[in-house]
């Protein structure tokens, strides 16, 4: 290890700085920026790396130390549309006092939610010669509804984020508000040097929206899982299907049972479906009682079983009690884990032929796409697995799994070493380093 | 009723005033009971019977009618008489004569203008209190004490209804009803006050419901039944008012009611008295016949009151000698001023402290936030801005006023809280063309609607035949950019949501007039005022300063028929102050 104090020639210093720590929100972006970090202090490229996350508890704005280079930072946004911090104070003053403290050369927002975009403004305001780079988990700056870019009522799918249709999805706003909105995101989002997705699909989503299509780096989530998995073999894992994951309007259950309720008998006997799903409790009650309908004859015949919730730590032994994975979400989906954990136990995925999904799983190579919303589609298709045998151990062949951490690592410091080595940042707006 | 001239009569024998009856004959007497003057009209009553007659010297007119409580047992054909006359002070009726038998007899005649003494009068001339009206010619002092002497009477001749009523304390009251009759009767709005309105005065408006009720009784006098009507006059919440009508020179009440409290302010007036849905065609009619002058007086009795104190400040350093003052109003959106600020703080303009920012804070419920975050909204953008606080809504002028009056700069700046420049560097460029370029006045600049329309680049007077004013209108506005334009040009007018002159002008102009509602044609006004000054209002063609138009004026009221009306109302005013000059403007 390297003196903390001292910086060594060439070695950075980097924070990251995220919406979220796992252990209290484990969620996928969190999950990724903390192995990021993970793999950052471990690098000998960087010298100190610090991880900042977010506490949305309360918004007292105190900064405090979790355990050695992992601070929490009690901070929150609560209003989605305005994106703002709710102690814009502490963003001035704690936030101020903490990046002067570390002083890096390497910012890296992951996420703005919670943060807060002023955050951008008042990391380039601090330290004026850091790199900042944010990388972009989802859409919410394009889209309100929860960053789903699904039109609110309909539930259509949306393609790109206009300020009269975007008004229409929220009839209490107006046109000019959203462009209010786009352009306040937009001038938060010129204190980023170099934005990261973690997929092309997101990508072209933000290009779509107005960011510059040469500052948008794509570097999937490193997923950090045990070995792959021994194949277990004759125990017809080929007919066993997995659905992981939380059970929302977004993630696509539903058309899940409706495939299944309409397969033929014969070919539905010998398929079993396990449904790894949490927070069905906390749904709407029209979708829940939707969901209980479409399952009840399932249970019966012995189609489906309800295995529940689990923990990170049973993900693979669960993982490994089937043969596919199933991703049928109704959305886009930017990058789902689920996809790459999937792949990190050699299994292959079926999936909606839409955004993310549809980019990270190759059709025929290892997964399968069927037509996304439709039901009838995802029968057809399961009727063609149970009929094809050696499909499954074609596409187990096929899968490769190539989002490890250290692959993630690897990219991300390529793009800090550009950024840093750069003469000069690309420095849009003024930059008022000394304030009266 | 008959008249006559009793001139030609000598004048020999003297009866006592209100005694026993004199008596001329048997069975033939005169008396006279009552003889009243107030504010110059004289009421005198009594009773004659058999052949004598009534000479009535100085008056013009009396009426005869039947007396049945004098005894027919003593006296032969008893006939009341009430005389009435308008006259001056100097003339009045000194007395009374009667002919008998070729003789003609005086009474000499104490007028009294005891209050207790009229209204015994009155109460004895209930049957003849049509006639009592038309002789005072609704004189409003007489009106007030018949009123309570007015019968109420459900008459199958006339339906009424008060429904809606609103009183401006000492301007006067509007109210809202219908009303319909059988044959064309006269009808009167009556006050207990004596205001007195002709029913017929009112704006009409057609009543679905009206008509479903009552045609079976009135046929299609129903249709155009409801009425809109406004009577000014000193009145007071509470007092009474009715519909009085005249049936066979009889009076009687329709309907009585007491009239509401109306709003305090001239907008809380208008809240009430626009939201009734008459057609805007006649809109400015209304307004000149009805209550256009009652929302002028509320409105000059606002801008009278005694004005607290300002408060007023800044965060950062607020420049000493700026050329420029930007002065932006704040109303219903505290947000606009971050999303301002995106624009302002990369403008060497504010951060050189060539111009200063001032905030106006017209609205109340803005003042806590805005205190709160002015601090914050400085660190974060790092430009200088003040801001001042007037204790209340005071509208666009007079908030522009505010702002103007604590300004610094030599030259004033007045933008809306709405517009977003896309653009640094545009003050500086405006008040070189101020400097350079004397002869304009007011200099104006092309505002863009965020999509990329023209939004504003001028303004023209046209004028409405239907509406009868002339309205602002944008002339290429919603079309694509014209980049052939000189970077300049004259125009008839230019908006308030951006606009730069001198404060010299500013001041000897008298600032924005503060008497409009809301926020429409001030701009225009003050642009002719600055016209009348023999200086031109210039456009630059150029500029990409977007303009959400409207949006704060949307939160504000939502209800468009309501911002229609106040923009009638405004036009209506505009027009009847401007309409020569623009005459001039449009031909020239």
């Amino acid at each position: 290890m390297v003196n903390a104090n001292q910086k060594a020639p060439g070695k950075l210093k980097v924070l990251i700085i995220v919406h979220g720590h796992p252990e209290f929100s484990p969620g996928g972006g969190e999950v990724a920026a903390y192995a990021l970090y993970q793999g950052l202090k471990e690098s000998v490229a960087v010298q100190e790396t610090t991880f900042l996350a977010t506490n949305p508890k309360g918004n007292s704005g105190r900064i405090h130390l979790l355990k050695e280079g992992e601070y929490l930072w009690e901070q929150r946004v609560a209003d989605p549309f305005s994106m703002k911090a709710e102690n814009i104070q502490a963003t001035l003053k704690d936030f101020t006092a903490f990046l002067k403290a570390l002083a890096p050369d390497v910012i890296h927002f992951h996420h703005y939610m919670h943060v807060g975009l002023d955050a951008f403004r008042v990391a380039r305001q601090t330290c004026p010669e850091a790199r900042i780079l944010l990388t972009l988990h989802e859409m919410l700056a394009i889209c309100l509804n929860d960053g789903q870019m699904v039109k609110t009522g309909s539930m259509r799918l949306c393609l790109k984020a206009e300020d009269l249709a975007c008004q229409q999805c929220f009839p209490s706003r107006t046109p000019e508000d959203f462009w209010l909105r786009r352009r306040f995101f937009a001038a938060s989002f010129k204190y980023v040097d170099a934005f990261v997705t973690p997929s092309s699909f997101l990508k072209q989503r933000y290009v779509d929206w107005g960011l510059d299509r040469e500052m948008i780096h794509v570097i999937e989530n490193g997923i950090s899982v045990a070995q792959p998995l021994v194949m277990e073999q004759g125990s017809n894992l080929h007919l066993r299907i997995g659905f992981f994951g939380q059970v929302t309007l977004y993630k696509g259950l539903d058309i899940l049972l409706e495939a299944l309720n309409h397969l033929p008998k014969k070919v539905a006997k010998q398929l079993t479906v396990e449904i790894h799903g949490c927070n069905l409790d906390i749904q709407r009650s029209e979708f829940k009682t939707k969901i209980e309908a479409l399952m009840a004859p399932l249970l019966k015949r012995g189609v489906l079983r309800w295995v529940g919730q689990y923990s990170r730590s049973e993900l693979a032994g669960r993982m490994a009690g089937v043969g596919w994975i199933i991703v049928p979400s109704i959305w886009w989906e930017n990058s789902p884990v689920v996809i790459q954990e999937a792949f990190a136990l050699g299994r292959p995925v079926i999936c909606s032929d839409i955004g993310g999904m549809a980019e990270k799983v190759h059709h025929n190579q290892d997964g399968l796409h069927f037509s996304a919303r439709n039901p009838f589609a995802l029968a057809d298709l399961l009727t063609r697995i149970v009929e094809t045998p050696e499909l499954w151990s074609r596409l187990v062949e096929g899968v490769k799994f190539e989002a490890t951490v250290d692959q993630c690592l690897k990219q991300t410091l390529v793009l800090y070493a550009q950024l840093t080595q750069a003469q000069s940042v690309k420095k849009m707006g003024r930059v008022k380093s000394k304030l009266p | 009723m008959s008249t006559m001239n009793g001139s030609q009569v000598q004048n020999r024998n003297q009866i006592a005033f209100q005694s026993e009856p004199k008596l001329l004959a048997p069975r033939e007497a005169i008396k006279i009971d009552r003889a009243i003057v107030l504010n110059n009209i004289v009421l005198i009553s009594g009773w004659m019977s058999g052949t004598v007659k009534l000479l009535v010297t100085d008056a013009k007119k009396f009426v005869i009618y039947e007396r049945g409580d004098v005894s027919p047992a003593l006296f032969d054909k008893v006939r009341g008489f009430l005389i009435m006359a308008t006259v001056a002070p100097d003339e009045w009726i000194k007395k009374v004569t009667v002919q008998h038998n070729e003789v003609a007899y005086n009474s000499a005649l104490p007028l009294t203008t005891e209050l207790s003494e009229i209204q015994l009068v009155l109460s004895e001339h209930i049957p003849r209190l049509a006639y009592i009206l038309s002789e005072v010619k609704h004189e409003q002092e007489w009106c007030k004490l018949l009123y309570p002497f007015i019968p109420h009477y459900a008459s199958d001749q006339v339906e009424a209804n008060i429904e809606q009523s609103c009183a401006i304390m000492g301007i006067g009251l509007s109210v809202l009803g219908w009303c319909v009759s059988r044959s064309s009767i006269n009808l009167w709005f009556f006050s207990e006050f004596g205001q007195m309105r002709k029913l017929s005065d009112s704006v009409k408006f057609y009543r679905q419901d009206v008509t479903n009720e009552f045609s079976g009784k009135f046929g299609s006098r129903c249709e155009m039944s409801g009425f809109f009507c406004s009577i000014a006059g000193p009145v007071t919440p509470g007092m009474k008012l009715s519909v009085v009508a005249e049936i066979s020179g009889v009076l009687f009440k329709v309907q009585e009611k007491v009239v509401d409290k109306g709003a305090s302010t001239a907008l809380g007036y208008a809240r009430w008295a626009f939201n009734i849905h008459l057609p805007h065609s006649g809109f400015t009619q209304r307004l000149a016949s009805h209550d256009g002058k009652f929302i002028e007086e509320i409105r000059r009795r606002e801008i009278a009151l005694e004005e607290a104190v300002p408060e007023v400040w800044s965060v950062g350093v607020r420049p000493a000698t700026p050329m420029a003052s930007v002065i932006v109003p704040l109303y219903k959106r505290s947000d606009f001023v971050e999303h301002q600020l995106l624009s302002f703080e990369n403008d060497k303009d504010f951060y050189e402290r060539f111009a200063e920012l001032i905030y106006v804070i017209d609205d109340p419920a803005l003042y806590d936030r805005l205190k709160h975050d002015s601090n914050v909204l400085y660190k974060l953008y790092g430009v200088p801005m003040t801001f001042v606080f007037g204790g209340r809504n005071r509208g666009f002028s007079g908030a522009n006023n505010l702002g103007a009056s604590i300004a610094r700069g030599t030259y004033l700046f007045f933008l809306n809280s709405d517009v977003f420049p896309e653009e640094t560097g545009w003050i500086s460029r405006m008040v070189d063309i101020l400097v350079s370029q004397p002869h304009y006045g007011i200099l104006g600049a092309r505002l863009l609607y965020p999509q990329g329309a023209v939004q504003h680049i001028g303004m023209e007077f046209v004028y409405s035949d239907s509406l009868n004013l002339w309205l602002n209108e944008h002339p290429g506005i919603n079309l694509p950019i014209n980049r052939d334009l000189p970077a300049v040009i004259s125009v008839p007018a230019v908006t308030g949501a951006c606009m730069a002159l001198s404060r010299e002008d500013f001041a000897q102009a008298g600032g924005f007039d503060e008497s409009y509602l809301i926020g429409d044609f001030e701009d225009s006004d003050l642009c002719l005022k600055i016209r009348q000054m023999r200086k031109d209002i210039g456009c630059l063609t150029d500029t990409r300063l977007i303009h959400l138009e409207r949006q704060s004026v949307m939160h504000a009221g939502g209800d468009a028929s309501f911002r229609q009306c106040v923009t009638l109302y405004n036009g209506w005013k505009h027009t009847t102050r401007w309409d020569e000059q623009i005459r001039l403007t449009t031909n020239g």
